[in-house]
Parts: structure tokens; C-alpha cells; sequence
């Protein structure tokens, strides 16, 4: 069954539709979650509470089709409020701690991704949270600057404003050779 | 997507970030528990009413002083309804009381921050003491949020029957009374022995014991009911904090 036809059934209270939704998209809601709150703990809260919301307020969903954005607008809610509850809170354990990527040709090229990494992910945690949000649905999702306006609830030339903006931001905040050079890649 | 090196760089650095983020694997057994909770929650609102509508129903006949209200010929009543809204706007108002047949007088904000939420239906059943269908009927549940409390305007065409030892409360308004009712209930699993203290509060209609739920839990429902010509309405809140002036002046507000 197509993602429509499934978004319907679970509309209906189908709980294996739910189920089989869910399994399409945890992945990618969960990290994207993560990514946007920096994070583990507070991405596990946001997905879950998309997930949680999207199932309670499914019927509120005009085109089936349009699934997959309605959930990113959830999530891009969900996590603004995370967000503004951390900030009011004490700082977390290791906000935007540096992840060690998975797989690696060899120990050098290994060290230098990690490097290259944290380096990024250090500056893109020091962008606001919708510079953060845009940067992270644009480059990791990979949604288009229209689709992206849907999800965050703007018009498309704040969004091209927002990338715009945290472009410059991270060309600043990066060493000259990760921005210009990307010499990690030559390696 | 624009491609250039900066791009590149931030979208690998980016995956590899995610990369090392692992879905955990109880999160979906912990989505469909609150899924489950949501829809408990309001599942426990429902089966409230068909207890005491049985509880009404067993001391009718040693009692005398009955309210008004006509009609309580059902030894108990049987609700359904969905944990999904079938409504999520205040707009959708206006048809759904020509679905079911009633008007409301339901607003969309209280002065005390209490705002719409969604509009359910209920499918009611009353039955006879031999389980016999002796009246089927909806009425429409308005919720209203406020942070996480929640509160139910629940409108039922014609009157429905209200025991005079329910009523904590009497405040007459204009000609119209309304009915304070403050209720103690234990939701308890099925098969659950009350204790001999429960039974006999249950017994003097202190305390209402519910079965269905997953653990034992006690909460105390308050309930502001008044009838017009057409219809009974009624608000009900179970564990707010909520007193019965308050209610009142909701109910007042929606007049």
C-alpha cells in the first residue's frame, strides 16, 4: 500500500498503519531530531512526541499526500519548544558532543572526518535554532527551499535568507580549510 | 541544492553526525504506551458516566427526592466514541450540531485560559436492567485544553436524569438551576476486589469504582449539569482543580 493509503487507514485509528508509517520515517525523524536538538536525549523526546502527535492528530491532515511534510512541521514545532524549554533549563550533558562517524577507509582518513565533523557541528550548533533548523532540513534532508518554507511556516525567501545567513555564519565560524578547501575530501 | 564545497562539507559532516545517532528500540513500544495512556484517559471519562449512570440508576428506587430532570428510565448507558477528535475546529461547530441534532451554546476561549481543543461524539445506548437497548442517541464533547488539563463540555439532546444525592451543589441563576455533583472514583483493573471500606462507600454512593483500567488509580471528577428545553449540558473535569464557582462561571459565560 502507497504512504497515502496508509496515512487513510491510520486515520481510521489503524494502528499497523501507524506502525508501518512509523517504521518509514523513525530514522530519519529520530536524527533529524537529534541533529536539530544537538543532542540524544531531547531528540529521543521530540520524535517521540511527533510520532505521539501525528498519530493523535492525524485527522487534521487535508491531503494525505502531504504526510511527510506534516510530519516535519510537527517535529520542527516540537523541537522549537524542546528548544526554549533547554534554554530556561540547566545546560545538558554534552550538548553538541562530537559523534565518531561509523565507517572509514583507514585510521588517517578516519581522524580527519572526525576533525572535519566536530569542527562543522561545533559551528552549526552556534547558529540560531532556525538558521540550525534550515541548515539541517536543506543539507541532511535535503528538502527544497519551497518545501522547507512549508515545514518552518514562512515564506521561501526568509528561508533563502535564513540559509543565506547561517551560510556566512559557518564560513566564518570554520577554518579556512574545511569552508574553502574541503582538503579532507583530497585525502 | 546548491553545490559547492561548503555545501559538500556541512552535508557530509551532517550525515556523519546522524550517522552515529541509533533509533532506540523501545521508542516505538514508548510512543503506542502514551498512545495508549491519550486514549485511556479518555476512554476512563467514558466509562465514568456509564458507572454512575448504574449507580444512578440502583438507589432511584429507594430515593424520592429526584432533580428535575426526566426520563431516567435506563438502568445503566453504554458510550463509544473515538480518542480521535472528529473535529479539530471551532468552525466545524455548526455541523456537527446539525449531525447530531443539538445546539450548544459552546464558545471557543474561557476568560480562564481554558481554549478549544476538538469535537468528539459520543454514541450512547441506554439499556434496561436486562441489557436491552431501550434509547440510542449521540451527544457532542467539547474539549478545552489548558497546558495539560483538560475539560469536557458534553451536550446531550433532551433531559437526562440526575439523582438528587449526587448533587454537592445547587446555584440558581436566572431562573435556570445548575447542578453541582464532586465525585471520588477508583479506576481499577477488571477482576478487582473491592475492599470491604471501597465496597461500602460505593454502597452510600461515596466513591464510584470503575473497572477497565490498567491500574488502580483515584481521581475526583467535578461536574456542573444544567438542562434548557432541548438539551442537558454538562462540564466535567476529572483531577483539575476546578471549584464549583468556577464551573459555574464557565457555564455562565457560555450563556
Amino acid at each position: 500500500m502507497d504512504e497515502a493509503g496508509l496515512v487513510e487507514r491510520m486515520k481510521c485509528g489503524d494502528k499497523e498503519a501507524f506502525g508501518m508509517l512509523y517504521d518509514m520515517y523513525k530514522e530519519r525523524v529520530f536524527r533529524t531530531a537529534c541533529l536539530i536538538a544537538g543532542n540524544q536525549a531531547d531528540g529521543e523526546d521530540i520524535a517521540q512526541e511527533t510520532f505521539l502527535k501525528a498519530y493523535v492528530n492525524c485527522r487534521m491532515l487535508r491531503k494525505n499526500e502531504s504526510f511527510r511534510y506534516w510530519l516535519f512541521q510537527i517535529l520542527n514545532r516540537t523541537a522549537w519548544n524542546v528548544a526554549g524549554r533547554a534554554k530556561r533549563e540547566q545546560p545538558q550533558e554534552e550538548p553538541y558532543g562530537n559523534a565518531v562517524p561509523k565507517t572509514d577507509s583507514t585510521p588517517l582518513l578516519t581522524l580527519l572526518h572526525a576533525e572535519q565533523t566536530s569542527a562543522v557541528w561545533q559551528a552549526v550548533a552556534q547558529l540560531s535554532y532556525k538558521q540550525r533548523a534550515t541548515v539541517i532540513l536543506y543539507y541532511y534532508n535535503e528538502l527544497s527551499t519551497k518545501e522547507i518554507a512549508h515545514v518552518m511556516d514562512c515564506m521561501e525567501g526568509t528561508v533563502k535568507s535564513r540559509l543565506f545567513t547561517a551560510r556566512k555564519q559557518l564560513k566564518k565560524l570554520l577554518p579556512p580549510d574545511v569552508s574553502k578547501e574541503g582538503i579532507y575530501y583530497e585525502a | 541544492m546548491k553545490h559547492d564545497k561548503l555545501a559538500e562539507t556541512v552535508q557530509t559532516a551532517l550525515h556523519a553526525q546522524a550517522d552515529a545517532y541509533t533509533v532506540p528500540d523501545n521508542m516505538k513500544e514508548r510512543i503506542d504506551r502514551e498512545i495508549a495512556h491519550s486514549e485511556h484517559r479518555r476512554d476512563s471519562m467514558s466509562r465514568f458516566r456509564v458507572k454512575k449512570a448504574a449507580a444512578a440508576a440502583a438507589v432511584f428506587t429507594v430515593l424520592t427526592g429526584t432533580i428535575c430532570f426526566a426520563g431516567a428510565k435506563a438502568a445503566y448507558t453504554v458510550g463509544q466514541s473515538s480518542s480521535i477528535p472528529k473535529y479539530t475546529s471551532f468552525a466545524d461547530l455548526g455541523k456537527l450540531e446539525k449531525e447530531v441534532g443539538v445546539k450548544t451554546c459552546a464558545i471557543e476561549r474561557f476568560s480562564n485560559g481554558y481554549a478549544f481543543d476538538g469535537l468528539f461524539v459520543t454514541k450512547n445506548q441506554d439499556k434496561d436492567s436486562a441489557g436491552n437497548t431501550v434509547h440510542k442517541y449521540d451527544n457532542i464533547d467539547v474539549s478545552y485544553k489548558k497546558g495539560d488539563n483538560c475539560i469536557r463540555y458534553m451536550i446531550t439532546p433532551g433531559q437526562r436524569g440526575l439523582e438528587a444525592s449526587e448533587v454537592t451543589q445547587q446555584f440558581d441563576v436566572q431562573g435556570c438551576a445548575y447542578y453541582y455533583t464532586e465525585t471520588q472514583n477508583l479506576f481499577v483493573p477488571p477482576g478487582y476486589e473491592p475492599t470491604a471500606e471501597e465496597q461500602k462507600a460505593q454502597d452510600e454512593g461515596r466513591l464510584n469504582i470503575a473497572y477497565g483500567a490498567s491500574e488502580v488509580e483515584h481521581k475526583v471528577s467535578r461536574q456542573l449539569t444544567w438542562a434548557d428545553g432541548a438539551a442537558t449540558h454538562e462540564l466535567f473535569a476529572m483531577d483539575v482543580d476546578l471549584s464549583a464557582q468556577e464551573l459555574l462561571d464557565m457555564a455562565l459565560e457560555m450563556q
